[in-house]
């Protein structure tokens, strides 16, 4: 793993005079490849799909660092990335072959139970079928929370929603699935 | 000990610049653990993923981005024919012909109900009566030659049917 901050990881992408471009961007893409694939992986199930939109926000990332303002951290921004990815590839899905939500979430949960790549015991594939049932906004901000541990002021950089009602939206979220889990 | 307990918590420092240490310490005591603090499958699923990448995917990972941004095609290719462009374009397909089958059908039906039409039919409609005697005239050719050869015609039967008398008083 890269032992670089973000703003050293930028200074070398932005160096003006040094070649350190590829090189910075290949530190970054160590860095953040797990986290992006997995936080992807969760969203869309399959593995070729998530590779396909790992890769497109790793080339976003590539085209849109060097204008990048700052105004967020560097992580949160590749998340975000990442998230808007995710989310148009699942509306991209609905509109292909008329497919209402409902059937979106059908075929996703019929991957996660055919997909041989996937390790679960019982238990853990209910709780994966118990997220697919969350709406799509629900979903990442139950995974970003549960899974990436992450905090709620990054969270509201990454899905433009105030702490507060990403704190209402976890617990909901999280109460649910217990439910589905427990079989209440 | 203590230079390795110094050591990890510089390299903690420099990973949080703008944190302080014990803000670290605070941070992870708070949890999502609290969240879950009524929630007993969840804490006890917590940390467990299911998906598993293959194997040697991160590493190979780098390089095909890097590979995809050194031959500037930045995105995957699009397909350019997708399955519901053919659906949409069969169905686009069938609407057109059936417009003009059906303009054409009629077209058709229109002629051939034109050419069913007689003479007999044109004088009970009585529609002849209406039909302007100038446009008529433009309708029959004209020839020169047709004119020379029916004026002789009747100027034989004018002579041939007529006394001089008569023809004495229309000049």
């Amino acid at each position: 793993m890269s032992e670089f901050s973000d703003s050293e990881l930028l200074e070398r992408f932005r160096d003006p005079e040094g070649n350190n471009k590829h090189y910075a961007f290949n530190l970054l893409v160590e860095k953040y490849r797990k986290k992006v694939y997995y936080h992807i992986r969760r969203i869309v199930i399959d593995h070729e799909d998530a590779d396909d939109l790992t890769q497109n926000t790793f080339i976003k990332v590539w085209n849109n660092l060097e204008g990048f303002r700052e105004d967020s951290q560097l992580f949160t921004w590749i998340y975000r990335i990442a998230t808007n990815e995710c989310l148009g590839f699942l509306k991209q899905k609905k509109r292909r072959f008329f497919l209402p939500i409902g059937d979106v979430e059908k075929e996703l949960l019929g991957k996660l139970e055919s997909d041989t790549s996937i390790n679960a015991d019982k238990l853990e594939l209910k709780l994966q079928q118990a997220i697919l049932s969350l709406p799509e906004k629900q979903r990442m901000v139950f995974n970003l929370r549960y899974y990436d541990n992450m905090k709620y002021e990054e969270m509201a950089e990454v899905l433009g929603t105030s702490v507060g009602a990403l704190k209402a939206s976890y617990h909901h979220a999280a109460s649910k699935v217990e439910k589905f889990i427990s079989g209440n | 000990m203590q230079r390795a307990r110094l050591k990890n918590l510089s390299a903690a420092i420099k990973l949080f610049p703008k944190t302080s240490i014990y803000k670290l310490l605070a941070q992870a005591k708070m949890n999502t653990n609290d969240e879950l603090k009524e929630m007993p499958q969840l804490q006890k699923l917590q940390g467990q993923s299911p998906f598993k990448a293959p194997e040697g995917y991160f590493e190979q990972l780098s390089s095909s981005i890097q590979d995809r941004i050194a031959s500037k095609n930045n995105t995957k290719a699009i397909k350019v024919f997708q399955p519901q462009w053919l659906i949409a374009f069969v169905f686009l397909g069938m609407i057109a012909s059936g417009i003009y089958l059906r303009y054409s059908a009629n077209e058709n039906t229109q002629q051939q109900e034109m050419a069913n039409v007689t003479a007999d039919d044109i004088i009970e409609s009585g529609y002849y009566t209406e039909i302007d005697e100038a446009l008529l005239a433009d309708a029959i050719p004209a020839s020169q030659e047709e004119v020379q050869d029916s004026t002789a015609e009747m100027e034989e039967y004018i002579l041939n049917n007529t006394d001089e008398t008569t023809l004495i008083n229309s000049l």
